[in-house]
Formats: C-alpha cells, sequence, structure tokens
C-alpha cells in the first residue's frame, strides 16, 4: 500500500473543509441539543411526544415492510426472468421517483374523494350513494410513502443483481439449483448490503418528510419540530427533536454500513434471463404492474384529469421559464453533490483512516434534517457572515454592502449540498467499493498523483455510479420544496414552487399543471439512467 | 474515451451551475443597482407573501403599470418567512410582509420586525379594529371561520354558537383540520380571549370527544367529507365553501350543493373573524413604497378584487364580528397550541 503523502494531505485538507461546511446546518442542529430542560420541552414530552414516536414507528415500520420485498422481487423479476412487458416495466418501475409525495398524497385523497374516480366507479356499479371512504390514515400514508419510495430498493438490488452477483447466480445455477433457491442463498444474501442502502434512503425520505404528513395529519417528530419553532416559538425544543431523528438517522447508516462490510464481490458475468410463459408470465407482469399502477400510474392520471380542466387558465408562457429554471438548478446541485462525494470517499479511500471515515459518514447526516430546519442552519451562518462584511466595509468605508450571500442563489445550492450530499454518496460509494482498490494504488505506484488516477481509473470505472448519483439528485432537488421556498431570491419561481402556492390555495386542480411538469422532467433523465445501466450490462 | 465523455459531461455540468449563478447574478445586479437608486427615486418594493393566490399576482402588475414601482416577491409559510425576516435583521432586503393571519403578524410586531407607519389613506381605508392599535400591520381581507353541515341531517339552529360545537350530539360527527393549521390556532385563541384558558380547554376537549376522524385535510376536504357521509358538520373558512359553489369541477360544486353554512358566534358576541395584513419591516429600504403598495391593497378597487376572485370579505363589509382585537389572536396563540396538545387535538 501506498503511504499517505503530500497529495493525500492536501486531499485530507480540503475534505475536511467540505464536510465541516457541508454539515454546519447539521452541527447548528446538534449545538442546541445539550440545552437544559425548558417548559416547551417539558410540555411537549408530556403530551405529544410518545404520539410522534408511535407514529414515526409505525411508517418506518410500514414502509420498511412494504419496500423491501416490493423493491428486491421487482428487481429480482426483471433481472432473472423474461416476460411480456419486462423490457419497459424494466424503466417504468422506476418511474415512482419523479413524483413528490404529497403530490401523490393529493392525488390519492383526489382518487378517494367525493365524487372522485371511486365514487363515480361505485356509482357506475350501482351502489347509488358515495362509499365515504377515509384515505387519512397513518397506515395509508405508510403504503403511500411506500409505493412511492420502493424505487431507491429497485434500483439498487437490480444493479446488484446485474453486477455483482451474475456470476456466482450463474454458477448457483449449474450447481441444478432452482430459481428460488438461487434468489434465498445467493443472489438475496449478496443484494443484502445494497438494499439495505436503499431502504436507508428510503426511511430517511420518510423522516424528513413534512408535506404529506401534514395533509394526512399524521403527527410525526417533523410535525413535532415545526410545532416547537413556529408557533411556540421555541428554537431549543425544536431543535432536541430534530436531534433525536438524526439519532434515528445515525442508528439506520450504522446498519447499513455493519451490512455492508461483509461483502466485496463483483463480476463481470452477466446473468441469463429464464423466459417465463403463460400463467408465470402473467403474474410476473400483474406483480410488477401493482406497485408501478399504485405509485405512479394512478396518481399520475389523477393529476392529468385534473390538468386537462385547468391547464387552459393555468400553464401560460411564464412555465417555459419555470420549467428550464426548475431543470438547470436541478442538475447544477446535481453535478455539485456528485462532485463532492467523489472528493469525500475518494479521500477516505486515500487516506483509510477512522477520521477520514467519520468525515464522510458525517457529510450524510443533513438529508436526515427536515428542510425547513436545514433551511434555518443556512440562513443563521449566512447571515452572520453578511453581517460581518457588511460591518467590517461599512467601517472601512463608511458605507455597507447589504447582505451579499443571503436570498441568492449560492445559499441555495448550498442548502441543497447539505441536504442531497447522502444522496449522491450512497451510489458513488456502493461503486468505489465495487472498483478493487488496488487499481489505483498500481497507478499511483506508477508515479499517477491521486487526481490523476481520480480522473482517469476510479471515475470511469464508476461512471455508472456517478451518473445514477446525479440524477438520483437532479430528480430530489426537482421535487424540493421547503429549502427553495424559504432561501430563494427574489421572483424566483421553480415548478415545486408554483405547485406549493397552488396547493396552499387548496387549489389542487391547478397545482396538478406544475406537478405533471415535475414528473415529466424526472422522467426524461430516470429512462436515459435505465439505458445506461443498461449499456453497460450488454458489454 | 469514456474518461473524456465523463470529464466533458462534468465541464458541461459545472459550466451550467456557473450559467445558472451568473445568469441570476447579472438579474440580480441591476436590481441591486436600481435598490441602490430606489433610496431616492421610488423604483422597487420587495415583498415577503403568505398569499400566492393569482388575484394578488394581478394586483401587483396592476400597482406597476399604475406608479411604476417593480413589485419584487418571495413567497412561503408566513412562519418560514418571520424566521428569514428575523435572521436577516437590520439588513433584509424586505420592504412588506404579508401573512394570511393577525396572530402571524402580531409574532413579527412581537419580535421587533415591523414599524409603524400611517397615512390618512390607510386609516380611511382600514377599519380600526382590522388594524393593529400602533399601527404596525394593517388587514388587507377579512375572513370567517364558520360552520358547514349537511343540510339533510342537521338542524342549523342547533350551531348557532361556537360553543355549541362541543354539545355531545355531535359525537363522532364533526369534521375539522389539524390543530397545525393556523385558522383553527387562531380560532382556539379567540375561544381563550372570550372564555378564559379552562374553559376554552374544556370546549376543545369536546370538539375532540366529537371529531368523526383524527384530524387532516385541508378545509375543502371537511367539506367533501361532510358531502360523503364522513361527518354531518365541519369548522370551515366561509370562502372555501364559495370557491367550491363556483368551482369549474362539477364534482366539487354538487359536493357543495349539499352542505350549508351557517355562521356561529361567541354566546351572544360575534363571528369569529380574522385577517389577512401586511405591515412594513423594520428594515425597509422602501417603506415609502411599501405604505403605496398597502394604500393600493387596501383601496376600494383591490378590495373589490379580492372580494370577487378570492370570496374574502372586504375590509368595509359589514360583518358581525366578535369585537376581540386581532393582536389577541396572536398573543393567545401559544396557549392555544399547548391546549390542542393537552387535550388531544391533534
Amino acid at each position: 500500500m501506498i503511504r499517505p503523502g503530500r497529495h493525500a494531505r492536501s486531499w485530507f485538507v480540503s475534505t475536511a473543509l467540505l464536510v465541516i461546511a457541508v454539515s454546519m446546518p447539521a452541527i447548528y442542529v446538534a449545538l442546541h441539543v445539550f440545552g437544559g430542560s425548558n417548559p416547551v420541552w417539558d410540555h411537549l414530552a408530556a403530551t405529544v411526544l410518545t404520539d410522534y414516536i408511535v407514529n414515526t414507528f409505525i411508517l418506518m415500520l410500514g414502509v420498511a415492510v412494504l419496500v423491501t420485498p416490493v423493491g428486491v422481487l421487482c428487481a429480482w423479476l426483471i433481472s432473472a426472468y423474461d416476460f411480456p412487458g419486462r423490457a419497459w416495466l424494466e424503466w417504468a418501475l422506476v418511474l415512482p421517483l419523479a413524483m413528490p409525495a404529497y403530490i401523490t398524497g393529493y392525488a390519492w385523497s383526489g382518487i378517494f374523494e367525493y365524487g372522485g374516480p371511486v365514487d363515480s366507479l361505485a356509482a357506475f356499479l350501482g351502489s347509488g350513494s358515495s362509499l365515504g371512504i377515509d384515505i387519512f390514515s397513518v397506515y395509508f400514508l405508510a403504503a403511500l410513502f411506500a409505493f412511492v419510495l420502493y424505487p431507491y430498493v429497485y434500483l439498487v438490488a437490480r444493479s446488484s443483481f446485474a453486477r455483482q452477483s451474475a456470476g456466482l447466480i450463474e454458477a448457483a445455477r449449474l450447481t441444478g439449483a432452482g430459481n428460488w433457491e438461487v434468489f434465498r442463498r445467493v443472489a438475496m444474501p449478496l443484494a443484502r448490503p445494497a438494499v439495505a442502502g436503499g431502504l436507508a434512503l428510503c426511511l430517511m425520505e420518510v423522516l424528513n418528510d413534512y408535506g404529506a404528513v401534514k395533509y394526512f395529519g399524521v403527527s410525526t417528530f417533523t410535525t413535532g419540530i415545526f410545532r416547537a419553532w413556529f408557533a411556540l416559538g421555541d428554537t431549543g425544543a425544536a431543535v432536541r427533536l430534530a436531534a433525536v431523528l438524526m439519532l434515528f438517522v445515525f442508528v439506520l447508516i450504522v446498519l447499513e454500513r455493519r451490512g455492508r462490510a461483509r461483502t466485496a464481490v463483483s463480476s463481470s458475468a452477466t446473468m441469463r434471463r429464464q423466459t417465463l410463459r403463460g400463467k408465470k408470465a402473467l403474474l410476473a407482469l400483474i406483480f410488477c404492474l401493482v406497485p408501478l399502477s399504485l405509485g405512479f400510474v394512478f396518481p399520475v392520471v389523477r393529476l392529468l384529469t385534473w390538468a386537462w380542466r385547468t391547464a387552459s387558465d393555468v400553464l401560460d408562457l411564464q412555465f417555459v421559464y419555470l420549467v428550464l429554471n426548475s431543470f438547470a438548478l436541478a442538475l447544477g446541485s446535481a453535478v455539485l453533490c456528485c462532485a463532492a462525494a467523489i472528493l469525500v470517499l475518494y479521500t477516505a479511500r486515500l487516506q483509510r483512516t477512522r477520521l477520514a471515515g467519520f468525515l464522510a459518514q458525517s457529510a450524510t447526516l443533513g438529508y436526515s434534517i427536515p428542510g425547513a430546519v436545514i433551511a434555518v442552519g443556512v440562513m443563521t451562518p449566512f447571515a452572520a457572515i453578511d453581517h460581518g462584511i457588511d460591518g467590517l466595509v461599512q467601517s472601512l468605508t463608511g458605507s455597507g454592502t447589504g447582505l451579499l450571500l443571503s436570498g441568492t442563489l449560492i445559499a441555495l445550492l448550498y442548502a441543497y449540498l447539505s441536504r442531497y450530499l447522502a444522496v449522491a454518496f450512497q451510489p458513488v460509494d456502493a461503486g468505489f467499493e465495487r472498483t478493487a482498490a488496488s487499481m489505483d494504488e498500481a497507478a499511483r505506484s506508477l508515479g499517477a498523483s491521486p487526481l490523476r488516477a481520480l480522473l482517469q481509473i476510479n471515475i470511469p470505472m464508476v461512471r455508472t455510479a456517478i451518473l445514477s448519483a446525479i440524477i438520483l439528485v437532479f430528480v430530489d432537488v426537482l421535487k424540493e420544496l421547503p429549502l427553495t421556498l424559504i432561501l430563494r431570491p427574489f421572483n424566483f419561481e421553480t415548478l415545486a414552487t408554483r405547485a406549493f402556492e397552488f396547493a396552499g390555495n387548496e387549489q389542487l386542480a391547478e397545482a396538478a399543471n406544475p406537478a405533471l411538469l415535475i414528473v415529466a422532467v424526472g422522467v426524461i433523465p430516470i429512462v436515459y439512467l435505465n439505458r445506461l445501466m443498461n449499456a453497460k450490462q450488454a458489454r | 474515451m469514456f474518461r473524456r465523455y465523463l470529464i466533458l459531461s462534468l465541464a458541461i455540468g459545472s459550466g451550467l451551475i456557473f450559467f445558472a449563478c451568473g445568469a441570476e447574478q447579472k438579474e440580480a445586479e441591476p436590481m441591486e443597482e436600481a435598490a441602490e437608486q430606489t433610496a431616492l427615486e421610488s423604483g422597487i418594493v420587495n415583498v415577503y407573501t403568505h398569499r400566492h393566490y393569482p388575484a394578488d399576482k394581478e394586483l401587483y402588475a396592476e400597482f406597476t403599470k399604475q406608479t411604476g414601482i417593480e413589485v419584487n416577491v418571495v413567497s412561503a409559510g408566513a412562519d418560514e418567512l418571520i424566521k428569514r425576516l428575523e435572521t436577516e435583521g437590520d439588513k433584509s432586503p424586505a420592504d412588506l410582509l404579508i401573512t394570511v393571519d393577525a396572530g402571524r403578524l402580531h409574532r413579527a410586531m412581537a419580535l421587533g420586525l415591523l414599524q409603524p407607519v400611517s397615512t390618512p389613506t390607510l386609516q380611511e381605508n382600514v377599519p380600526a379594529h382590522l388594524r393593529d392599535k400602533d399601527n404596525n400591520w394593517y388587514g388587507l381581507t377579512v375572513r370567517a371561520r364558520i360552520v358547514a353541515y349537511a343540510p339533510d341531517r342537521v338542524d342549523p339552529k342547533k350551531l348557532e354558537t361556537y360553543s355549541a360545537l362541543a354539545n355531545k350530539e355531535w359525537k363522532g360527527k364533526l369534521l375539522v383540520r389539524s390543530s397545525s393549521n393556523v385558522y383553527n390556532q387562531s380560532l382556539m385563541a379567540a375561544m381563550i380571549e372570550h372564555k378564559g384558558a379552562d374553559k376554552a380547554a374544556e370546549w376543545a376537549k369536546g370538539i375532540v370527544d366529537n371529531m368523526a376522524r383524527t384530524p387532516a385535510g385541508n378545509d375543502r376536504d371537511q367539506i367533501k367529507g361532510i358531502a360523503a357521509g364522513l361527518g354531518d358538520i365541519a369548522v370551515v373558512n366561509s370562502y372555501y365553501y364559495n370557491m367550491m359553489q363556483h368551482s369549474d369541477d362539477e364534482a366539487e360544486r354538487e359536493a357543495a350543493s349539499k352542505v350549508e353554512i351557517t355562521f356561529p358566534h361567541f354566546d351572544g358576541g360575534g363571528i369569529h373573524i380574522n385577517v389577512s395584513g401586511a405591515g412594513v419591516t423594520k428594515s425597509a429600504a422602501n417603506a415609502e413604497n411599501a405604505i403605496k403598495l398597502l394604500e393600493f391593497l387596501t383601496s376600494e378597487a383591490a378590495q373589490r378584487k379580492f372580494a370577487e376572485a378570492n370570496f374574502e370579505y372586504a375590509l368595509k363589509d359589514d360583518i358581525k364580528y366578535d369585537g376581540i382585537s386581532l393582536g389577541k389572536l396572536g398573543e393567545n396563540n401559544e396557549k392555544a397550541v399547548m391546549i390542542f396538545d393537552q387535550v388531544g387535538w391533534k
């Protein structure tokens, strides 16, 4: 192994600086944990905290229980079998990722509402009156989250089946093991760490959601954070709740790490797909269609019926600007997050020290914190810096600069980086782990600098992982609401903020227009991602 | 080959960021210059608003047309906007804060974020009970939180007061949204003002016992809930009912047609009203323009627009309101939220 030299040290320093900068909001949150007892905290603990914990737990458990089998089995069916519809299901199964969870919530409530499609169907079938189905429950919400979030698990499981375990799966098949046996004893154990990673992402999304839980009236930690912070005006209590939430996530990350430590299989083999016929093919098709329909098709159709009615009132030329704005913002921040993830992870690889590993982990904490809290964590230091500069310039020249950074795109991009680094992290990390470290050590022993080894050896080897990371962050930023809403500059609008404005006015039918455009813009890279993964497999 | 491809895409990506930032910067710079000039020439007004109705945007455009003053907007939730204002401090670019609830305006005032302004026009446009007594904020539109009911199952005579909502006869029949919602918080704050905290808590407990379901959804969902038979009565803001009546969605119109509304009072007092309103920020660099915008939004023409487009009440509409100072809604807000938690109003 090469001794970490001068180069490695500069990598370490830049990573350390980046990580400190990025985890600033999280640090800001953590610093507030150690306040003494205060009345608001005591009040929350005595009245609603149990409720928050129970609901949060039900949601997480429900999502985990649904998402894992749905994501993994769909991935297995797509990877191991051929059946009618497989080719397009392969990419279509990822589509729910493009749906913001709260929009899906609105759409489902629209499906079951008075006079909605379900009622109309019932009336058509002769039930006469409204069914009066009430979907506002924690269980329904857990299912809703699951069918929006399962693609995270599906994606990682599929890529694991396709690459890491294909050789071993083929070998197992040669021993005469049946497909189910192969799945249970070879493919699933090999995919487990990747699945754990995908599941961790799903659960973090659940933890930091605010829009959907609020609409469904399910009080979770996020509800509590908002209540303590805004309604009761107690930052300390709010942040302490956020810290408890971070603890949840920390446990998730540790569990995920522990699962991953055991695997380091990579293989160049590709799996042969068995052709299914008749009943079995139909069953496979139906199994894959269920999550796709619940997470994407039904809600999108509901949105379409709304948009159909309102488009002429809502859509105007300004939407071109909204689309371009959203697209540029999402792409820019995705590339930024991905570059940062590469820097941090590559340093961890160069250094292989606990400290570097710890730095890498701390960089991802922001994902667990609800957006509005991050926003405050971003505003506070930026405002402090701005006031500092302003004061300094004022004392030197006699006229101040005003706020230079606050309320600019720089603050917004920084907030995205804090929040979504974790999303870029997962695929890039998994990609790095798949490639043998010996390769780039060999390059460096031949005299290549770490930068050259990174650019010429590592990045090309994990380029699919990098592109998946870019696309995942892209889609996330496209949907993002609380950060964009509060940190944006004057007159700066995106599709998500426009959807929020309509939804805030309870104009869901009008909100369907920007919401559908979010989906449309998000679908393009998702389909592209799939092409990319297939091209890689084919070679 | 792949390396080149990747580097290229990274380069394009980062190029795009700079392009995006650069483009924004370019847009921003003249704006900042403009901001410098405005102190002399009055060119812009910067607004933080929680009102994002299409009607508002049209009114801003009309204002710009009439005065030449450009209106710059950030719209978000009032809580977050107040936090942003607080963080930005005396250098905040915002000139005017608009919220949909007097309680939030009161909080902004209590945090020292607003400044008193007064002109004869404002005093004339905004009746005394719809503005802060020290002129830190002014109401823009009036909303009433009222009761919707199913006429085929409910006798409205039994719903003459807010207190009646807690009567046992409505057990399992009442629909209302979450206590996180500011309109509910303000209703509760008013109840505390009228009856005292203990009686108000008792009332809230009665409401919780009567709930047909755990609070969820928005105000329109409560009205649809009545139409669907999930409950018989609901607490909603009146304009949502009117909007549903005039919706271009047939199902919404039909739902509204199965529901009627009644205006309860606080045991002989009036109806619970709230305002969406605005205050000039303490940091305002364009305070003059902010005042002009305030005067414009409270003017007869703008008021008519609010009423026609959103079914909100105009400031000068004659409503038999409950007579308490709207600032109390803010003062009692924290107490209200705590009572909600104690009685289990989710």
